[in-house]
């Protein structure tokens, strides 16, 4: 296999040859699609570690091309660049299965952190679909359903659902979910953890979670 | 598409049309009755002096002593000829005629009084009147062609000078309609054209009343319209004076770090330069941002406002750690009715805004509460803070706080308090973190009440 392989989707020259120079730097290998149709014909076989994708693309869209490889069962990391910053574009953009997206411009720093936090994320990810009680969790495609309801959450919501799910009866502490969803930051303290927990338990049900006192939440019975 | 003038034309002259059709008609019934009376009226008198005129004995009298006209004497057959036959009532013998008139009689039931009959391929209108002892009978008649040819006569007559009539009515109903939409045609015209942007009002003196109102309030429409263009105008000149000043930075830095020896002289140069091109980056997104809130606003949704600020507030991350600055976020779920790319553009905006101005080292907190049945949103920062007596200000365009050290648009927080105000929110400033720093508070109406979290 060797190096591990990126597959960058961009069809302006000048910022494809900016990101390329710069994974390079960071020692990745880059294969790169300029179109829609490309991009898709990369996407077959290839194993890539991860995709760079820009929305607006000839030949089909980026949004066209993670909905195709989602709907394979491709669960390929990928990371959406655009410039389209509106916050319905973004929202599109996560539920059709982006990890992540970032509006350009972007400092190349903070392309190559959210790239590894996707990557570290994406380590270890079980792609069969999940089950607790009632309720299904697919990792690939996105999808929750309670019954035989589908229950939309953002992704945050589902970041953290999946985190419990994968870890069934175990209790995951607080420090280590915020890990898991924002990957470790030192800047931002937020108590968004627990109004997550606080939304599925809304939608999923109240007695789903459990609250394990100044420690974590545990999804299931105790192991 | 129906035109008012044709409408009206073509209504009109259907309505003259239509009553002088009916006028003719019960004109030519009447005409035709009264001549058939005319016509009824000459044969029974004419039968009446005849009978009366004769000797008493005129039934006994031989047919053959019977006198008649010369030949070649006025009373051949023409148009209005009559007939006229004595009959001896006991004998059924002719006794006296008019020449030309047949010998066989014209009433051949010889019964008093008027009758239509067919004769010779001919209509004849007959009279017959007897005596008072009987004894004779006088017939006259006459062919109807006589009376329809009068009839037809008079009839063409009537026609020929009404249609005259009428095509004088038609012309000058068409002369009126186009004489009194003349005004709106003008009207017309002036706008059809004019330029794409010639938003001078249109001419509006001697309009009629029904059309004046239409007009005026085109033309206060217009005028609205002038003044959004010219804001605009306004507003694009400003963006692009706003955009030359940081990429006359931003050259000016490459040509000087280009001119440097070595990378090491370089490399604060290049510095610079990146926070120039972000400082242009950031004017272009929020000109973006400015021109996207001019449109008209997509429908509303409810929007849970925790999940937009964990969700943008990682947008920042990286610019705030390189400044070592600290975010604390602290949300409570709730949901605002609104435009979510709008909110989307002032949460970003507020944000972005606290963590420029808090300075390297910084702190900025990030609350969303809930207060009553609003869902109060602050971020506060521990930056040097502004003024008392410019904070009014600072929601106006291209306003900035003099002597910042922080190279703002001036667009970012005007952005903020229009969106606010199209979604009925609050929006005040105040103090920041421990008695510094500058803070904005922004209060929503809630919408929907929802348990407290756990």
């Amino acid at each position: 296999m060797g190096l591990p392989n990126i597959l960058l989707v961009e069809d302006d020259r000048m910022l494809c040859d900016v990101i390329a120079a710069a994974l390079q730097q960071d020692s990745w290998h880059v294969d790169v699609a300029r179109d829609g149709r490309a991009a898709q014909t990369a996407l077959i076989d290839h194993g890539y570690a991860a995709v760079l994708l820009d929305l607006g693309l000839p030949c089909g869209s980026g949004l066209d091309v993670l909905s195709g490889m989602r709907a394979r069962y491709d669960a390929t990391p990928a990371l959406i660049i655009t410039a389209r910053d509106q916050l319905g574009d973004r929202i599109r953009g996560l539920d059709a299965g982006a990890d992540d997206y970032l509006v350009k411009p972007f400092q190349v720093e903070e392309l190559l952190a959210r790239l590894r936090a996707v990557l570290r994320r994406a380590n270890g990810q079980v792609a069969p679909v999940l089950h607790y009680q009632n309720i299904s969790v697919d990792p690939v495609r996105r999808i929750v359903m309670r019954g035989d309801q589908h229950v939309r959450l953002s992704m945050h919501e589902f970041r953290t659902l999946l985190a419990l799910m994968e870890r069934q009866g175990r209790v995951v502490p607080r420090s280590h979910l915020e890990d898991l969803i924002y990957g470790g930051s030192t800047t931002i303290e937020s108590n968004t953890i627990a109004v997550y927990i606080h939304q599925l338990r809304r939608k999923l049900g109240d007695s789903l979670i459990e609250t394990v006192h100044g420690y974590g939440y545990r999804l299931g019975a105790e192991r | 598409m129906p035109s008012l003038r044709g409408r009206l034309f073509s209504a009109l002259l259907g309505i003259f049309i239509g009553a002088w059709v009916a006028a003719g008609v019960y004109l030519y019934l009447q005409f035709a009755q009264a001549s058939s009376g005319t016509m009824d009226r000459g044969l029974e008198e004419l039968a009446n002096t005849a009978l009366l005129s004769m000797p008493s004995d005129i039934s006994e009298v031989s047919s053959r002593s019977t006198l008649s006209l010369r030949s070649g004497a006025p009373g051949r057959l023409e148009k209005t000829e009559r007939w006229i036959q004595v009959w001896s009532k006991e004998r059924r013998a002719l006794v006296l005629w008019r020449r030309g008139a047949p010998t066989t009689p014209l009433k051949p039931d010889f019964i008093d009084g008027f009758a239509t009959l067919q004769m010779a391929g001919e209509q004849w209108r007959v009279y017959a009147v007897s005596d008072a002892s009987n004894q004779v009978q006088v017939q006259a008649g006459q062919p109807m062609s006589a009376l329809t040819e009068e009839l037809r006569t008079g009839l063409y007559y009537a026609l020929g000078i009404s249609s005259l009539a009428l095509l004088a009515v038609g012309l000058a109903v068409k002369l009126v309609v186009r004489w009194s939409f003349q005004p709106v045609m003008t009207v017309q015209s002036a706008m059809t054209s004019r330029e794409a942007l010639d938003l001078t009002p249109l001419p509006a003196a001697g309009l009629p009343s029904e059309v004046r109102p239409l007009v005026d309030s085109f033309n206060r429409l217009l005028a609205r319209l002038e003044e959004a263009v010219h804001v605009e105008r306004r507003f694009i000149v400003d963006a692009a004076h706003e955009l030359r000043t940081p990429l006359a930075v931003l050259l000016g830095q490459a040509q000087v770090a280009r001119r440097a020896r070595t990378l090491e002289d370089a490399r604060p140069v290049l510095d610079q330069l990146m926070r120039g091109a972000e400082r242009s980056a950031r004017l272009s997104q929020q000109l973006l941002h400015s021109a996207r809130i001019e449109r008209p606003a997509d429908p509303q949704t409810p929007i849970e406002l925790a999940d937009i600020i964990t969700m943008l507030i990682q947008d920042f991350e990286m610019t705030a750690t390189q400044k070592e600055q600290s975010i604390s976020v602290h949300v409570e779920p709730g949901l605002v009715r609104g435009n979510l790319d709008e909110i989307g553009i002032l949460v970003s905006n507020v944000l972005d805004n606290a963590l420029r101005y808090a300075g390297r080292g910084g702190h900025v907190a990030v609350r969303c509460v809930r207060e009553g049945n609003t869902l109060r949103l602050e971020v506060l920062d521990d930056g040097p803070g502004v003024p008392e007596a410019d904070r009014g200000r600072i929601f106006d365009r291209f306003y900035r706080v003099a002597g910042s050290a922080e190279s703002g648009s001036g667009i970012g927080l005007s952005l903020v308090a229009r969106i606010a105000r199209s979604h009925a929110a609050d929006i005040s400033t105040g103090p920041g973190l421990e008695g510094r720093g500058f803070g904005i508070v922004v209060r929503f109406p809630m919408i929907e009440e929802r348990p407290a979290p756990p």
